[in-house]
């Protein structure tokens, strides 16, 4: 028991790095999503291709292969001097936009085509339908997964402990190599994570639980033509 | 700085890379079979009315989806020995590898065992089957058919999550890499090639679900 008292602070100190990767990925890896994912739908040709070759190599490779790949092997090509953080970001960046796509692409083809037709037909141009018509409907659809995808994000965090950035997990095996007490510590390691990524997870489930009482796009169309009863 | 591409380095570990994609093969393929069997067993536990073994089965499954796979191998490689369970690297990644795909299974099964139409659990015992048959013949085989596209999905989880074996040292496609980049520094062509690896066969993956579902559908 002293053991874990003795070194809760040294983790804490990781688990705010971990906190502050996850959260700086997020931000970026949505922005990166909701792009990718529009051009995957409606983008013309050259880039719609682009994108899909962007979000099947990132979905079909290991997040621990892209981080070796931009820690140490794009450097030596590019002769840049990458920071574990940099790398470890832009990985986690790099594959979890390609995951928020997939997700942003499913909310917005579950929008029914007939909400299109009904936008366009009442004269609204592409950009008005698309915005105010299809995109507040998909968002309903989008946030479940999205949480749910931000815990993998959390749980991913550690691997950039393989390259040596100081987060949770790494100041763990710190701790480790000092106590010589693996199985405390790495419980309490997890136990950490546990706490975040079951908060996601469960938040996930009881929103789509609540998505599915709600009726889904029926009723989130109705709301959005006579506003929010 | 400069530093000339060279891809002599990849043609003459090919053999090595191709054998590290066999261990990777091996190593997900037998965590998702050892997986299936703990999934499905688990599943059942869940269904069943005994509400200790549902509550083992929930604390099973929520303790291994929300940590991280890398906390967990490092718990079972340097936190179990102090309990007198000592595994090999190798080991290690299978046991670990195996109790995460199991979870994942577990919870698909699960909710495809529910999705069974209630008719179908009712004509069954109204003809007289046993429980176990109820469940073996009638709701399980028609629950894995549904649940094949997911399953599909997980197999390919594992092939990607597998890599981080390399870590504890165990032997498959990253750990050959990273070995061969320690002699020859081309980091650049070799994360590449395998990364082209792995792609390679997380696409074959899909791509053999997919036949498999079609094969597989249901007649209407």
């Amino acid at each position: 028991m002293n053991i874990i008292v003795d070194n809760l602070g040294y983790i804490l100190s990781g688990a705010a790095a971990t906190v502050r990767l996850a959260a700086l990925a997020l931000v970026f890896a949505l922005a990166l999503g909701a792009i990718a994912g529009l051009l995957r739908l409606y983008a013309p040709p050259p880039l719609r291709i682009l994108s899909v070759a962007y979000i099947e190599l990132f979905r079909g490779t290991p997040v621990l292969v892209q981080m070796f790949f931009i820690f140490f092997g794009l450097p030596l090509l590019l002769g840049w001097n990458v920071s574990a953080f940099t790398a470890a970001s832009l990985a986690l960046v790099l594959n979890n936009g390609a995951y928020f796509a997939e997700i942003t692409r499913g909310g917005m083809q579950a929008v029914p085509r007939e909400q299109w037709s009904a936008g366009l037909a009442l004269g609204l141009s592409f950009r008005q339908v698309l915005t105010a018509i299809v995109v507040p409907q998909a968002i309903r659809r989008i946030i479940p997964p999205a949480v749910g995808q931000f815990t993998i994000l959390v749980k991913d965090t550690s691997i950039a402990s393989a390259i040596g950035f100081f987060e949770m997990t790494r100041a763990g095996q710190h701790v480790v190599e000092r106590t010589l007490a693996p199985f405390e510590i790495f419980t309490l390691v997890g136990m950490l994570f546990f706490l975040v990524c079951y908060a996601g997870s469960s938040a996930s489930r009881r929103l789509e639980r609540h998505l599915a009482r709600a009726g889904a796009v029926g009723e989130g169309a109705w709301r959005y033509v006579f506003g929010a009863r | 700085m400069s530093y000339t591409i060279s891809w002599e380095i990849v043609w003459s570990s090919l053999p090595l890379l191709a054998s590290g994609m066999l261990d990777t093969l091996k190593l997900a393929g037998m965590s998702v079979v050892i997986g299936l069997a703990v999934g499905v067993a688990g599943a059942a536990a869940r269904v069943s009315r005994i509400a200790g073994l549902r509550a083992v089965t929930v604390a099973y499954v929520e303790a291994v989806r929300n940590t991280p796979m890398l906390v967990q191998l490092y718990f079972v490689f340097y936190g179990l020995p102090q309990l007198g369970i000592r595994l090999d690297s190798n080991a290690t990644a299978l046991v670990a590898l195996s109790l995460y795909c199991g979870a994942y299974i577990l919870e698909i099964v699960r909710a495809s065992i529910e999705a069974v139409g209630r008719g179908q659990v009712e004509a069954a015992r109204a003809l007289g089957l046993s429980e176990a048959a109820v469940f073996g013949s009638v709701v399980l085989p028609q629950a894995l058919r549904s649940s094949l596209p997911a399953l599909g999905g997980q197999v390919i989880v594992m092939l990607k999550l597998s890599s981080l074996a390399s870590v504890i040292g165990a032997v498959e496609l990253t750990y050959r890499v990273v070995d061969i980049v320690a002699q020859t520094y081309r980091s650049f062509e070799l994360y590449a090639m395998a990364g082209l690896a792995y792609l390679a066969m997380t696409l074959a993956t899909a791509a053999f679900f997919r036949l498999l579902e079609s094969r597989l559908r249901i007649p209407r």
